[in-house]
């Protein structure tokens, strides 16, 4: 029997914030890739995605 | 002196407890039928308490040992891409699986499992004849 499990979106969006490889780093090791990878906006567009990701799983907004 | 019961329940062949008790065994199942017409007892010996299960057989219930769960998984974790599969199998026909809060039952022995979604899934199967199983599936 085939089976296709769901999760909620907010469910998957904070597995995926838990498993952000790039933020885990040091700090000083974060920057280091901040200075190496970010290049042009694409990039820039791309981490604050992976940024506000991690951040949006930390905070609850009210209303 | 004190003997062990299971409690079941006839329509499911569920075991529903244990219980030590100085009643005789046909006071105790009045009691209890009393309030669930559909329980009933069984004597078990306490080491064996926790892994009995009832079976009825040409109409007559016999009282026999859970055994182990032969299924498991083709792998423990599977590419969220909504294509990928990891199957578990062999399972008893039919069988209930949970995932998360999902009820499944398998009438063929096994089990496909894809997800788009990306996390941990706990799985279990407590089939009566059955050991109780659970698995924790990563999808990456």
């Amino acid at each position: 029997m085939q089976y296709k499990a769901t999760k909620s979106d907010s469910a998957v969006e904070r597995v995926k914030a838990k498993r952000e490889v790039l933020l885990k780093k040091p700090q000083l090791e974060l920057e280091a890739w901040i200075d190496t990878n970010i290049e042009d906006i694409d990039d820039v567009k791309d981490y604050l995605k992976r940024l506000s990701r991690v951040v949006k799983s930390q905070i609850k907004f009210e209303g | 002196m004190s003997s062990f019961f299971l409690t079941f329940d006839t329509e499911t062949s569920r075991v529903i407890s244990y219980q030590s008790s100085v009643d005789s065994e046909a006071d105790l199942r009045g009691m209890i039928q009393a309030h669930n017409p559909t329980w009933d007892i069984s004597p078990v010996e306490e080491d064996d308490a926790l892994t009995a299960y009832m079976i009825q057989v040409d109409g007559v219930w016999q009282q026999r040992q859970k055994h182990e769960l032969i299924a498991s998984w083709s792998a423990e974790s599977v590419a969220a891409d909504g294509a990928s599969e990891i199957v578990l199998s062999p399972l008893p026909i039919p069988c209930t699986v949970y995932l998360d809060n999902d009820v499944v039952v398998v009438e063929d022995g096994s089990l496909e499992f894809a997800t788009e979604a990306v996390g941990f899934y706990r799985v279990m199967v407590n089939e009566p004849a059955y050991l109780l199983k659970e698995w924790t599936i990563n999808a990456v």
